[in-house]
């Protein structure tokens, strides 16, 4: 995959242009090591900025920023069209003829030919940018998940754009200033809540959106959201239609000029994904697996086995804390913006990238659409309880703040805390999925960013209607802890080793059509509706109780890591009491002093 | 302070969800300075608000069971309004107003409301016109509601005032037909489109799909590859193929089922004509959301909806009773020969439309009229 990066309409010199495009390009190397280029529009106010990562199209005929033979418009792109081949035959059908075998191409004429709409039409994961040299307008597009990051500034009618914020702190115009509410919101939640980031000012493109930028303005528009809609569906209709949608996903990610290989934990995502690949790929498939010493969070020996079964080339990392804590260093070197995640996808990106990987997919998104976590029960319980017990009016805020203050566990110190406060969902969200509360967060913010950056709505904020709790649980998981924690972290640990990771749940065909399916059926214990939908499923996986893809933090942190994590609870203001709260400061801490801002 | 009462914020999305959105953002801008609590009947979950209004200020009385909703929400608002004495309710239905009458009675407490259409219509006696006569103001959405409303309750002119509904033109904007959509209905780039938005319930037969379905045997005649598109999903569904299926119009019809929102805009751009020839729009903002597009609107000539189309300087206006004049219009109109020379404008049907009915709009007259009875900015 890609970095892409761009500044529009500037008034610096045409030196200096250059100077900050090469800086910012210079910062995205690591995403594409294979090729790189610069485009300056002939007066030398907009440039945009690539390195590419060759998957499709492996010839120099794929060179970015790409331009249309009129030389018009302009495009630099990040991602995979992974209907690309079929758009392509219907634009030639059209009339429309191709210089190069790639994507990108297909893209720009798309645009080119059906404007903003095109969008709908795009099968994968993009950020992209067009330049109309003629009209000087530009056209900024992201994913409708989130896949792909795109993250921009204006000041004074300059916009600049970047995939990542690092390189967009390469650009002058982008100051290297704290946002206080994003930091209280990521204390709160564990990642930061799009479209807010780390830096004052910079905004990330929200998902399924596009951005028109015109004459020094612009404005951003919605094109996709999840709805879920729960239509008559009977369990094999809906078996049928699960197995029907994934298979085609698995198909169309395997769209690759290079081998494709795939990330294999003991859980029934990424078993899945194996089990249907088999069945479109013909050739061996290879398959990477992280096992830990620790036996309680061990998945390696059940990875190994369904890798036998399915009969791939399987590699295995045994991690333990000191090869952990070697890998620590580098992975807080490469690591954006804070997350509590992350560490996994960067080890195994990493023995991945050591065997030569280029593209692999991954079982990414299963559980927000088929209900692997806690907080589908959870979530619409904790609603229920504190609609019931606001019928003792302000008796229930006293409860709720005493609960809040005297409680040792950070999980009650929260509940308190919501019990407290409205029965909204994402509160009750909140609750299940959070790190600090409030009161805390604002004190660690006012540490760290100098103000509290609090915010009445950073809680309790809304949620479109959905049919029933458990679906608004599934947009919460969807929107919120996928987009802003999984994804950026996949994308970003996995670039750092210059691997494109895919992720066939993560796909609108898929989304759109299971979110036909009633949440009863969809959300069945032991997400039955996978293991009916997919028999290939060994019964080893099938009849395994779900756990997430953890590693022993806790141990580890108090042994072996102790001496790297003593001084941060030494210097906390409050408590950190385990290893996500401590984990999350850490983060925090190496951001802040990595990009040196103040 | 002000207390808004409304029916729901998110958990529909007809008009009054849609107006009521339009009308919260234009009194954060009148009254920087109040609080602004927001109580709602039907929501189910807390919507996204604006910065400036805190969620503890939204309460719903959505999550209780049919049955005991209108009580809990009447107590709700009683009791916060006798509790805080905003210095103004305002109540987006009209059917929240005999309890600020009893509110206004108790505690002296004004009100405001705002009357759509069919809400009021045809409505002479009962505690409704009484609860409307006791109000600072009735905002009417059209020229036609209010007019209604002084015939119909005998009430005070100089209390009724119109405001018109609104909507936002950067989320409406021309385009070329959208290829996804052109696919996913398997029409054809040039193949004329005649669209209808709307929800498909009994209750809203009035919309007049009925007879654009009959005419569409004649449209054909003249139109041969004419496809109507009627968007919108309800309970009307089944008679509704059932009598596309007598009429024997299958393939000239396409029943586009629910449209999110982020599509409604590619559908107005994905036809040639907009058509809802209703007989009880107390507005219709779909109208102006297609003219924003530049879409040429064929309308009812019999309710508000001569308003939204400045009394047919921005579209056609005709009987909506009448199959014959429905039949000529649309003809006319997707063979672009109707005297109407806007029609053929898109670029100005859209000036028009903005120049008339942008948001900016809505806040002066909203402001006007709070303002006019003494309401606003001083409280």
């Amino acid at each position: 995959m890609c970095g892409i990066a761009g500044i529009l309409e500037s008034s610096l010199a045409r030196e200096d242009l250059v100077a900050q495009l090469t800086g910012a390009q210079a910062a995205l190397r690591h995403r594409g090591p294979d090729d790189e280029g610069i485009y300056l529009s002939p007066d030398g106010r907009t440039g945009l900025a690539h390195t590419r990562l060759a998957i499709l199209d492996l010839s120099p005929a794929g060179h970015q920023p790409m331009r249309d033979a009129s030389g018009r418009y302009v495009i630099t792109f990040n991602g995979e069209i992974y209907n690309f081949q079929t758009l392509r035959a219907e634009l030639a059908a059209e009339g429309e003829t191709f210089q190069s075998q790639s994507d990108t191409e297909v893209i720009l004429k798309m645009y080119q030919r059906h404007g903003p709409s095109c969008v709908r039409e795009f099968e994968g994961m993009f950020a992209f940018a067009i330049w109309d040299e003629q009209e000087r307008t530009a056209f900024l597009a992201r994913d409708p998940l989130g896949i792909k990051p795109l993250f921009y500034h204006e000041r004074d009618g300059v916009l600049c754009f970047a995939s990542e914020i690092r390189a967009l702190l390469k650009f002058r115009q982008v100051l290297p200033r704290v946002s206080a509410p994003a930091v209280c919101d990521y204390l709160l939640f564990g990642s930061v809540q799009e479209p807010e980031t780390m830096v004052e000012e910079v905004h990330s493109l929200p998902a399924g959106h596009y951005l028109i930028w015109k004459d020094g303005r612009f404005r951003t528009r919605p094109y996709w959201d999840v709805k879920f809609s729960s239509e008559p569906f009977t369990p094999p209709q809906a078996a049928a239609a699960v197995r029907e949608v994934l298979l085609d996903s698995v198909q169309r990610h395997f769209v690759s000029d290079v081998p494709v290989s795939i990330f294999l934990s003991g859980g029934i995502d990424s078993t899945l994904v194996l089990a249907l690949a088999t069945r479109v790929r013909d050739a061996r498939l290879r398959t990477f697996c992280i096992s830990v010493d620790d036996p309680a969070f061990n998945e390696g020996d059940v990875a190994a086995r369904t890798a036998a079964h399915f009969r791939t080339e399987h590699h295995d990392l045994r991690l333990d804390a000191p090869t952990g804590r070697h890998l620590l260093q580098e992975f807080l070197a490469r690591s954006g913006q804070p997350s509590i995640d992350g560490f996994n996808t960067f080890c195994v990106s990493k023995l991945a990238h050591d065997h030569g990987a280029k593209v692999v997919l991954s079982g990414l998104g299963g559980d927000e659409l088929f209900g692997g976590y806690p907080s589908f029960d959870r979530v619409p319980k904790l609603v229920g309880a504190n609609r019931w017990l606001g019928l003792g009016g302000s008796l229930k805020e006293f409860g709720g703040r005493c609960v809040e203050r005297f409680s040792r566990g950070p999980q009650y110190r929260r509940l308190g805390s919501y019990l407290a406060g409205l029965p909204s969902a994402a509160g009750a969200y909140w609750c299940v999925r959070g790190i600090f509360t409030p009161h805390e967060a604002r004190v660690l913010a006012a540490k760290y960013a100098g103000a509290d950056g609090w915010r009445e709505g950073a809680i309790h904020f809304g949620v479109p209607a959905q049919p029933t709790p458990r679906d608004e649980v599934s947009y919460l998981e969807l929107t919120r802890y996928m987009r802003n924690q999984l994804l950026r972290d996949s994308d970003k640990m996995s670039m750092a080793w210059g691997l494109e990771l895919r992720v066939p749940y993560v796909d609108r065909k898929v989304v759109e059509t299971v979110a036909r399916i009633p949440a009863a059926l969809r959300l069945a214990p032991g997400k039955r509706i996978l293991l009916e939908a997919v028999p290939e499923i060994p019964d080893w996986v099938a009849n395994r109780p779900k756990r997430g893809f953890l590693f022993p933090y806790e141990h580890w942190m108090t042994e072996e890591w102790h001496d790297v994590f003593r001084q941060i609870e030494s210097e906390s203001p409050l408590p950190l009491q385990n290893w996500y709260r401590r984990w999350s400061i850490f983060a925090l801490e190496n951001f802040l002093k990595k990009l040196g801002i103040s | 302070m002000v207390h808004l009462w409304i029916p729901d914020y998110q958990s529909g999305k007809g008009g009054i969800q849609v107006f009521t959105n339009y009308f919260i953002r234009a009194l954060e801008q009148l009254l920087p300075d109040s609080a602004i609590s927001i109580f709602s009947k039907n929501d189910t979950s807390l919507p996204p608000l604006s910065a400036r209004i805190s969620p503890t200020r939204f309460r719903s009385a959505g999550w209780w069971p049919a049955a005991l909703r209108t009580s809990v929400f009447s107590a709700q608002i009683v009791r916060r309004a006798l509790a805080e004495r905003p210095d103004l309710v305002i109540s987006t239905h009209v059917n929240f107003t005999p309890v600020a009458r009893w509110l206004r009675r108790l505690a002296g407490l004004r009100y405001v409301t705002v009357a759509h259409g069919v809400d009021v219509w045809g409505v002479r006696s009962g505690s409704l016109p009484q609860a409307l006569r006791g109000a600072e103001r009735v905002l009417a959405v059209s020229h036609f509601t209010r007019d209604r409303l002084l015939e119909d309750m005998k009430l005070d002119p100089q209390r009724v005032a119109v405001l018109p509904n609104t909507f936002d033109p950067e989320q409406f904007q021309p385009s070329p037909k959208p290829r996804y959509l052109l696919k996913r209905h398997g029409l054809r780039p040039d193949q004329p489109v005649i669209l209808t938005v709307t929800r498909l319930a009994s209750a809203e037969r009035y919309k007049g799909y009925d007879q654009i379905l009959q005419s569409l045997p004649a449209i054909r005649a003249a139109v041969p590859n004419v496809r109507y598109v009627l968007a919108g999903r309800g309970p009307d569904r089944p008679r509704v193929e059932a009598m596309i299926r007598e009429l024997g119009v299958g393939e000239a019809v396409t029943l586009a089922g629910y449209i999110p929102d982020h599509e409604l805009c590619d559908y107005y751009n994905l036809c040639d004509v907009f058509a809802m020839p209703s007989k009880g729009e107390g507005f219709g903002i779909v109208f102006l959301e297609a003219l924003a597009c530049g879409k040429p609107v064929l309308a009812g000539n019999k309710d508000g909806s001569v308003d939204a189309l400045l009394n047919g300087e921005l579209g056609v206006l005709i009987d909506p009773d009448s199959r014959a004049a429905i039949e000529e219009a649309l003809i006319a109109m997707l063979q672009r020969r109707h005297p109407l020379a806007i029609l053929n404008d898109p670029a100005r049907l859209r000036r028009q439309v903005i120049e008339a009915y942008a948001f900016p709009q809505f806040v002066k007259i909203l402001g006007g009229h709070l303002r006019e009875s003494g309401l606003a900015p001083t409280f």
